[in-house]
C-alpha cells in the first residue's frame, strides 16, 4: 500500500492536466503570497536599510568570496540542520516538519507530473507516504507540546491562539488527510471525503501565505545570512565581541576576569538556562 | 520605548517571556514572536535582553535620561561566566567595551544540599546561630556576637533582650 | 478562558515571595527542617525577581568583623543616627550580626566579591558598602533556593492567608493566583 501511487486511482476521474494545473496554481499562490507579504511588511526595504546601517559601523568590508562562504554556511547550518534553535526538542521537531514537508511536496509534484496514470512509480509513493508521516510526527509533536504558547504561556493544546496557528494547522491537517485518503483507497464515499479534505487543507495552507507564517521559510535564511555578515564585518549590530577568556590580551584589558576567575576559567555550565522556559 | 524585539532575529523560544519580572514580554498571536506588551511598565532591568539566546532584544532608554542615538547592548554568557557590555555614546565619540565575571564557580556546584549534611544538634537548635555560624562569621573560631560578649547593655525604652 | 486549580498539600514551610529574603529563608529552612516539605510561591520568576533582579554591584551593610572593620553595634549606631532614633536596636543588632556569614556564604557559592589589592580585605566604598560583581547575584541565590525547596511555583501571586479553623491565630495555608493558567 505504501508503494502504490495514490494519484493513479484519482487519475481515472480527474485528468492529470487538472492535477498538474492545481500544483502550478499552488506554486503561484505561494509566490504571490510571499511577494504580497514582503510588500506589506516592507521586508526588502528593512533588509536593505539594515545592511546600509551595518555598512556604516563595519570595521572591514567582506570580499565576494567571504560572502559566498557565509551563504554556504547559512545553507548548511541554519537551513539544512535548523541550527538556529538552541533547544534540542524544538530543533528535532522542526527538522522532521521541514524535511517531511519538502519530501511530501516534492514527491507529490513528481507523482503528478511524472506518474499520474501509472500504478507503480518506483520509490516515489514510498517517499510520499514517508514525507507525510514525518510531517505528521513533527507537526503533532509541535502542536501538543512545543508550540510556544503551550510551552511557555500555559495555553492548552486545544486552544487556538490566533492567526499564527494557520500555518501549523494546515501543516498538520494536510498530511493527515492525505494519509487517510491513501489508506482508504477503494472505499468510495469515505475516500472521496478524505480527498476533498486533503485538497481543502492544502489549498488553505498554500493560499494563506499572506496571512500565515508560511513565508518564514524564505525570510529566515535571509535573516540568518545577514546576521552572519554583520558578525563577520565587525558591526555586529552594536553587540559586544566574543572574548576568549584565556587570551592574555583580554586579561590585560579586563583584569577583573583573571583575578576572580583565574587564567583558564572552566565551563560554568547552564545556570538559568538549565531549565526550559516553562515557568508559567 | 524600553525593550523591543527585532522580529527577524527572534525565533519565538519564550526565554524572555519566562524571565520577565513584570510579566510584560509575551508572544504575539499573529507572528509568533516575542514583544513587549506594556512599555510603560518596563523597568529596563535587561533580564529579557540577557536571556535571549539570539540577542534579539534591545532597549531604548527613556528619552529624558538617554536621548535617542545611543546604543547599549549586552551579552550574558552563562557557560563562560561573564557578561559583556558595549556602550556607544550618541555623539559618536565613545564606544566602550566592558567585560566582567558573573560567577567564580560553575553554577550550583558549590551550593550544599542541606538535606544531606549532618542534622543540627539540639544545642544548635537552642542557640542563636544560623546554619553556617559561628565559623562563617569570621572564618575562624570566634563566636557570634551577643550583647554580653560585646559589653553592651540595652537602655530603658527598648524591648527586653538578653 | 477556563483556569486550573492547583492544590499543594502537606506543606510544612511555605515561602511566599522568592526575592533575596525568601530564597535565603528557604535555603536556611532546609537545614533546620531537613525532612520538611518546603514550597516557594513567587509571583515572578525566581531567577530574576525581587529588588536585586537585574543585578546589584554592592552589598550595602557588610560588617567586616573578620577583617576587624566593624562590629554589629557600630551598625546599630549608624542606623539610629540615620533614622533619628526611631529604631528597634535589638532587632538591628540581631540582623547585623548575621550579615557577615551570609556574605561569606555567597562568596563560596561563586559570587565574585571585589578585594582590596593592598589589604586583601573586601573592597569598600564608604564605611558600610562592599563592591561585588553582582550581575548574577539573584540567579546565584535562587540556585540555592531551588536546591533547597521541594517545589518552586513561579508566576503565582499569594494574596490571602487561610486561617486554621481549630487553632486561633494560626495560619494554615495560603491562596494565590496565576495569570497564565
Amino acid at each position: 500500500m505504501l508503494s502504490t501511487n495514490p494519484f493513479y486511482e484519482l487519475s481515472t476521474f480527474i485528468s492529470p492536466t487538472v492535477m498538474q494545473g492545481y500544483i502550478i496554481l499552488m506554486v503561484l499562490l505561494v509566490i504571490v503570497g510571499t511577494i504580497l507579504d514582503m510588500m506589506h511588511k516592507k521586508s526588502a526595504q528593512y533588509f536593505f536599510e539594515n545592511a546600509k546601517r551595518a555598512q556604516k559601523d563595519a570595521k572591514r568590508t567582506l570580499s565576494g568570496g567571504e560572502k559566498a562562504s557565509l551563504a554556504v554556511q547559512t545553507v548548511v547550518n541554519e537551513v539544512l540542520t535548523s541550527s538556529e534553535f538552541k533547544r534540542t526538542r524544538r530543533r528535532i521537531s522542526h527538522l522532521f516538519t521541514m524535511y517531511g514537508f519538502v519530501i511530501f511536496v516534492a514527491s507529490t509534484a513528481v507523482l503528478i507530473f511524472g506518474y499520474a496514470t501509472e500504478p507503480a512509480a518506483g520509490i516515489w509513493p514510498v517517499l510520499w507516504h514517508l514525507g507525510a508521516l514525518m510531517l505528521c510526527f513533527g507537526g503533532y509533536w509541535f502542536w501538543f507540546f512545543i508550540r510556544v504558547d503551550v510551552a511557555a504561556e500555559g495555553v492548552k493544546w486545544y486552544n487556538f491562539n490566533g492567526r499564527g496557528d494557520i500555518f501549523i494547522v494546515g501543516l498538520i491537517t494536510m498530511p493527515t488527510f492525505a494519509l487517510l485518503w491513501s489508506a482508504t483507497m477503494g472505499s468510495g464515499t469515505l475516500n472521496m471525503l478524505f480527498f476533498a479534505l486533503f485538497i481543502l487543507c492544502s489549498t488553505v495552507l498554500f493560499g494563506s501565505v499572506y496571512w500565515s507564517k508560511f513565508a518564514h521559510m524564505f525570510f529566515k535564511p535571509a535573516a540568518a545570512y545577514q546576521k552572519k555578515c554583520i558578525m563577520a564585518d565587525g558591526s555586529r549590530e552594536g553587540l559586544p565581541n566574543d572574548y576568549d577568556l584565556t587570551d592574555p590580551a583580554v586579561h590585560a584589558r579586563f583584569p577583573d576576569v583573571p583575578e576572580y576567575m583565574g587564567k583558564n576559567p572552566p565551563n560554568m555550565g547552564p545556570g538559568i538556562n538549565a531549565e526550559p522556559p516553562a515557568h508559567y | 520605548m524600553p525593550t523591543f524585539v527585532y522580529m527577524t532575529r527572534c525565533d519565538g523560544c519564550g526565554q524572555c517571556v519566562d524571565i520577565c519580572p513584570s510579566d510584560i514580554m509575551h508572544i504575539d498571536k499573529v507572528t509568533r514572536r516575542a514583544y513587549n506588551i506594556e512599555p510603560n511598565m518596563c523597568w529596563e532591568c535587561y533580564s529579557c535582553v540577557k536571556a535571549c539566546p539570539h540577542q534579539a532584544i534591545d532597549c531604548r532608554g527613556y528619552a529624558d535620561f538617554a536621548p535617542l542615538g545611543h546604543s547599549v547592548r549586552v551579552k550574558r554568557d552563562e557557560e563562560k561566566g561573564v557578561i559583556a557590555w558595549r556602550i556607544k555614546f550618541r555623539n559618536g565619540k565613545k564606544d566602550m567595551d566592558l567585560l566582567a565575571p558573573i560567577t567564580t564557580k560553575p553554577w550550583g556546584t558549590c551550593i550544599p544540599q542541606l538535606s544531606d549534611v549532618p542534622a543540627p544538634t539540639q544545642q544548635q537548635r537552642d542557640s542563636q546561630l544560623l546554619f553556617n555560624e559561628p565559623k562563617y562569621i569570621r572564618m575562624d573560631d570566634g563566636d557570634i556576637h551577643t550583647l554580653k560578649s560585646n559589653g553592651l547593655k540595652l537602655i530603658e525604652g527598648v524591648e527586653g533582650y538578653s | 478562558m477556563a483556569y486550573k486549580t492547583i492544590v499543594e498539600d502537606n506543606i510544612d514551610i511555605l515561602v511566599a515571595g522568592a526575592g533575596l529574603g525568601g530564597t535565603g529563608a528557604a535555603f536556611e529552612a532546609r537545614y533546620w527542617g531537613q525532612d520538611k516539605k518546603i514550597v516557594i510561591a513567587e509571583k515572578a520568576n525566581i531567577d530574576r525577581s525581587g529588588a536585586v533582579a537585574q543585578g546589584l554591584y554592592a552589598i550595602n551593610c557588610y560588617m567586616g568583623t573578620r577583617f576587624g572593620e566593624n562590629n554589629p553595634e557600630d551598625h546599630v549606631r549608624y542606623a539610629r543616627i540615620d533614622l533619628m532614633g526611631m529604631v528597634r536596636e535589638d532587632l538591628l543588632f540581631d540582623m547585623a550580626r548575621h550579615v557577615d556569614s551570609a556574605v561569606h556564604q555567597f562568596e563560596e557559592w561563586g559570587m565574585p566579591i571585589m578585594r582590596n589589592p593592598k589589604t586583601g580585605a573586601y573592597l569598600r566604598e564608604g564605611r558600610w558598602q562592599i563592591m561585588i560583581h553582582g550581575e548574577s547575584y539573584k540567579p546565584l541565590v535562587a540556585g540555592a533556593a531551588k536546591k533547597s525547596a521541594d517545589k518552586v511555583f513561579n508566576r503565582i501571586c499569594v494574596t490571602h492567608l487561610l486561617m486554621d479553623e481549630s487553632k486561633p491565630n494560626r495560619v494554615a495555608g495560603a491562596v494565590g493566583f496565576g495569570a497564565d493558567q
